[in-house]
């Protein structure tokens, strides 16, 4: 199990650098560039909810997000904001998996112009779960890859250097 | 600023968009295509999106908000030859079938006037 931090002020100007860089470390397990597409829309859709809820507007605050990857099985991202959270989207209560699964959650009308993070989000995550406390508010999201997904190179390095530990 | 490059083809507009389309420039690229639809004489908006590498949901609710606006002055925004990544975030949002998709250049032709 492999994990990063990554941190950065939560801003419309900052967070497409800021998910690129993450998607970049997320890329480098998978075989193929276009493999990390999801991976990167569910990490941009949850920065971007930060950025347009979380904090009051003109008084932007920080997003961090954990990425923790297990080889072969899957990667899993804890976006945390210390504003408000999100109003406008409450989290599904913790320890519910697959909770916000899309048949649960109300339809978004073809013309709403917003409301269609979340959704793609539960309909691309295997399991999305939420906590708010002290320590901030946080989505926790969970996606199983595919065996065949991940670059076998990569693991190969990883398990020679884990074994020389 | 969002930056979209003109082909005129007297009342259909060809915008090519370049880089991404998200939170980051949602709102100007909404503007944009508005001032587009603005114009007198203009029936169609042809948005090429084969250039464009990342759209996210914001991205997709400005093309909604454009597209809504178009057919209430009776006009269109047609999209033109998205990306496998484009049509896959249309996809998952249940967006499939909301705008008119014009896939290659023989559809495109096939649309401008002669």
């Amino acid at each position: 199990m492999h994990s990063y931090e990554f941190s950065t002020t939560a801003l419309r100007e900052t967070y497409r650098p800021f998910v690129r860089g993450i998607a970049a470390t997320m890329a480098a397990y998978l075989a193929a560039p276009t493999l990390v597409h999801p991976l990167e829309l569910v990490t941009a859709e949850a920065c971007a909810n930060v950025v347009r809820h979380a904090y009051p507007e003109g008084q932007p605050g920080p997003v961090r997000v954990r990425l923790t990857v297990t080889p072969r099985v899957g990667m899993e991202l804890a976006v945390t904001d210390w504003g408000r959270g999100c109003p406008v989207c409450p989290l599904p209560p913790p320890g519910v998996s697959g909770a916000a699964r899309t048949s649960d959650m109300p339809g978004v009308p073809p013309e709403a112009t917003s409301g269609r993070g979340l959704r793609i989000i539960a309909c691309l995550c295997d399991a999305v779960t939420g906590d708010a406390g002290p320590d901030g508010n946080t989505l926790h999201l969970q996606l199983a890859i595919p065996e065949e997904q991940w670059r076998t190179s990569n693991l190969t390095i990883t398990e020679t250097s884990l074994s020389r530990r | 600023m969002a930056h979209l490059e003109l082909d005129d083809h007297g009342n259909i507009l060809v915008a090519a968009l370049t880089g991404e389309l998200t939170l980051a420039n949602a709102t100007e690229v909404r503007n944009e295509l508005e001032r587009l639809f603005a114009r007198k004489g203009v029936s169609d908006v042809v948005l090429d999106l084969g250039a464009v590498s990342f759209m996210d949901s914001s991205g997709l609710g400005t093309l909604v908000a454009a597209s809504t606006k178009a057919r209430s002055m009776g006009r269109r925004l047609l999209l033109y030859r998205p990306t496998a990544e484009a049509v896959h975030t249309m996809e998952t949002a249940q967006l499939t079938g909301f705008f008119p998709i014009l896939d290659d250049e023989e559809d495109l032709l096939a649309l401008l006037p002669d």
